[in-house]
């Protein structure tokens, strides 16, 4: 190899390059060509709007960045350019401020405004760019340089009309897609104009590189949206500690009402994880039903459960729902539990309580059960149905997670209370990022809707427990005395 | 007169050295500018290309390359040999970038044309492993002879970024070539 130093590389650069393998690209150089590409690059992300892998957000998002940092070397060109720059400045906080909000439950007021801002922003972005072009071609001595940008203005337009117009018909799909194919040879062809009179144009310098500040920002963002999406989701608990005697009839009360209801054949595993005072009021226990794990059960994957029902004396039935982590562990970020039944059956004194445990303690917490009730069709008739629910959040790090809610009800015509029935959803939602923010579906979700407990959950695990439960039936007489 | 926006690469050496001219005056004047250092030498080179453009415009031949390729070597080297003429007159705190690049250019040394031509060879092999953006940089700082501020301006790159590529791009030349870093 050949022994030479840094000055004499650079006498060979100086004096060689047009004969290297770089004599190619020798007419390559051009003052705007990195920035106009990031500009054009920019304004085809961001005409896309495809509804699958969340690149609704990804694309606009680098798109609109993407055209900031191309028009941070044109600023200084002329008053145009640096309009222009403005404008993608400004629409960059407009996304970002709609990325921040779509994480929250505020999501809401991201309404039809903030989409008409946004057109409205990136239209007046393309008359600066398209007057910023003029005048520089002006300035570099062309007779006529036209306004490079009123084809994509216009075909913008068009594509916007055609979306707001919006129907499932071939024909508009046909012409969307025209005017999208259109709108993307104009937008290149601007390149094109911008490239030929940019020589004039002095770029302007930057403090920060392009890539770096692009990687920042798409970070910091990120991060953002992230942590204001576990704020909006996490629903902490107030959480106690709670002894294992709590379990086992440490009063002779409970030791009895277990020692009836293992003999009546509720299940001992599920009986063991039921507090002592929830059993204590039921009274004399007539009889116990238990659902089929196997046919009640729909779970997506960790969950398990069941339900397990108490008729007494005075007739009322007293319900018991159970749930667990298949491996003991991976509670949701949130989770959610909508219990409902029919609405002749009146609910009385729901319960729901969750434990966990945590470097060898066990702890409990209480939950906030809401009632309500809704309205839904169920073949062809009309009828109500009783909702409970709850949002609640496992601590992180936590091992154990489990929980049941219980409840009583009561038919006021109790000579036909022959069955209860029992539909439980329990949802955990394990995204720490919710893209767009959205309830887990605990709340009945109108005046009219379809019967809620098949195929109304969502979220990224659901266990439902379906169980219509017999009892014998039992005379009003029989419940008088 | 023809607009420049209309007439394609083609049928551009087929117009009048003075339509020429002035359709490519901006590529003109960002050649030389780098070169010359300040606005008025800057115009008074571009009066000197022009001149050589008038006596050399029927030379050009198309089927050699492209006729901005070509207007682009012949203001580089008039701009080199306009600096080279007039150095002698550059006041001192000037940035001399440009003539001692312009006189790098020049200089012959005692090496055999066998050596340089090997040196030539690995040269060109260690430049094919450069990236676009490597290259691009090189050919700016050495062949268009541009600031580091300019190219950085034009990059969106900051000055920093650009030193530090710069500084890189000669260690790896120099390690494929096996150079030394030292004078």
């Amino acid at each position: 190899m050949t022994d030479f130093n840094e000055k004499q590389l650079e006498q060979m650069l100086c004096e060689h390059l047009p004969e290297t393998a770089l004599a190619g690209a020798l007419t390559d150089i051009n003052p705007f060509r990195e920035a106009v590409s990031k500009v054009i690059a920019g304004l085809v992300m961001t005409t896309f709007t495809l509804q699958f892998l969340y690149l609704n957000y990804i694309l606009p998002t680098i798109g609109v960045m993407l055209i900031y940092l191309g028009m941070r070397t044109l600023r200084s060109g002329n008053g145009y350019f640096r309009g222009g720059w403005l404008l993608s400045l400004l629409r960059v906080i407009l996304v970002s401020f709609q990325m921040l909000v779509t994480v929250t439950p505020y999501s809401g007021i991201l309404g039809d405004w903030t989409l008409w801002l946004g057109q409205g922003i990136h239209l007046g972005f393309l008359f600066c760019l398209g007057m910023g072009i003029r005048k520089a071609g002006l300035q570099a001595g062309l007779d006529h340089p036209k306004m490079a940008t009123w084809p994509v203005m216009v075909w913008q337009l068009v594509l916007l009309g055609i979306a707001m117009v919006g129907s499932g018909s071939w024909t508009i799909l046909i012409l969307m897609v025209a005017s999208w194919v259109n709108l993307i040879r104009r937008i290149c062809r601007c390149a094109d104009d911008l490239e030929t009179v940019g020589y004039g144009v002095p770029a302007s310098p930057v403090w920060f590189s392009a890539k770096p500040m692009l990687l920042t920002y798409l970070l910091l963002l990120v991060i953002a949206m992230t942590g204001l999406s576990l704020m909006a989701n996490y629903t902490p608990v107030d959480a106690e500690t709670v002894d294992v005697s709590a379990f086992t009839g440490a009063t002779e009360s409970a030791s009895s009402v277990r020692r009836e209801l293992i003999e009546k054949g509720f299940p001992e595993e599920m009986l063991s994880q039921i507090l002592d005072e929830d059993l204590e009021d039921l009274g004399e226990v007539k009889a116990v039903r238990t659902g089929d794990i196997q046919e009640s059960q729909y779970s997506e994957n960790r969950m398990t459960g069941n339900a397990a029902a108490v008729q007494t004396a005075d007739g009322r039935i007293r319900w018991f729902v159970a749930y667990g982590y298949k491996d003991g562990k991976h509670p949701g970020i949130v989770e959610g539990v909508k219990i409902q039944n029919d609405s002749e059956q009146k609910w009385d004194v729901v319960v729901g309580r969750i434990f966990w445990e945590k470097k060898e303690q066990l702890y409990m917490a209480e939950l906030d059960m809401d009632l309500d009730t809704s309205t839904h069709l169920w073949f062809g008739d009309i009828s109500k149905s009783n909702y409970c629910s709850s949002l609640y959040s496992f601590p992180p790090l936590c091992d154990g997670a489990r929980g049941y809610f219980t409840y009583w009800t009561e038919d006021e015509a109790f000579d036909v209370t022959s069955w209860g029935l029992c539909s439980t959803n329990i949802y955990a939602q394990r995204k720490i990022l919710v893209l767009p923010y959205e309830d887990l579906p605990v709340k009945p979700q109108g005046d009219l809707i379809l019967f809620g407990g098949f195929g109304d959950g969502f979220g990224e695990e659901r266990m439902q427990i379906y169980s219509l439960i017999e009892f014998p039936q039992q005379s009003v007489q029989e419940k008088n005395n | 007169m023809a607009d420049r926006e209309k007439t394609p690469e083609t049928k551009m050496s087929q117009l009048p050295v003075e339509e020429v001219i002035r359709l490519h005056r901006g590529l003109l004047y960002y050649v030389i500018r780098p070169i010359t250092g300040d606005e008025h030498r800057t115009d008074e080179c571009f009066s000197v290309v022009c001149e050589i453009l008038l006596k050399n415009y029927d030379k050009y031949d198309p089927s050699r390359g492209t006729l901005t390729s070509w207007l682009t070597r012949l203001a580089r080297n008039a701009a080199l040999n306009f600096v080279r003429n007039r150095k002698y007159e550059m006041t001192a705190g000037e940035e001399k970038d440009a003539a001692e690049l312009a006189d790098l250019a020049d200089l012959r040394t005692p090496e055999d044309a066998l050596l340089r031509k090997e040196a030539m060879e690995e040269l060109n092999e260690a430049l094919k492993s450069l990236d676009r953006l490597e290259a691009n940089i090189l050919l700016r700082k050495y062949y268009y002879m541009q600031s580091t501020q300019q190219i950085g301006a034009e990059l969106g790159l900051s000055v920093r970024a650009v030193e530090g590529r710069l500084y890189r791009i000669k260690k790896k030349l120099m390690k494929k070539m096996g150079g030394h870093d030292h004078d």
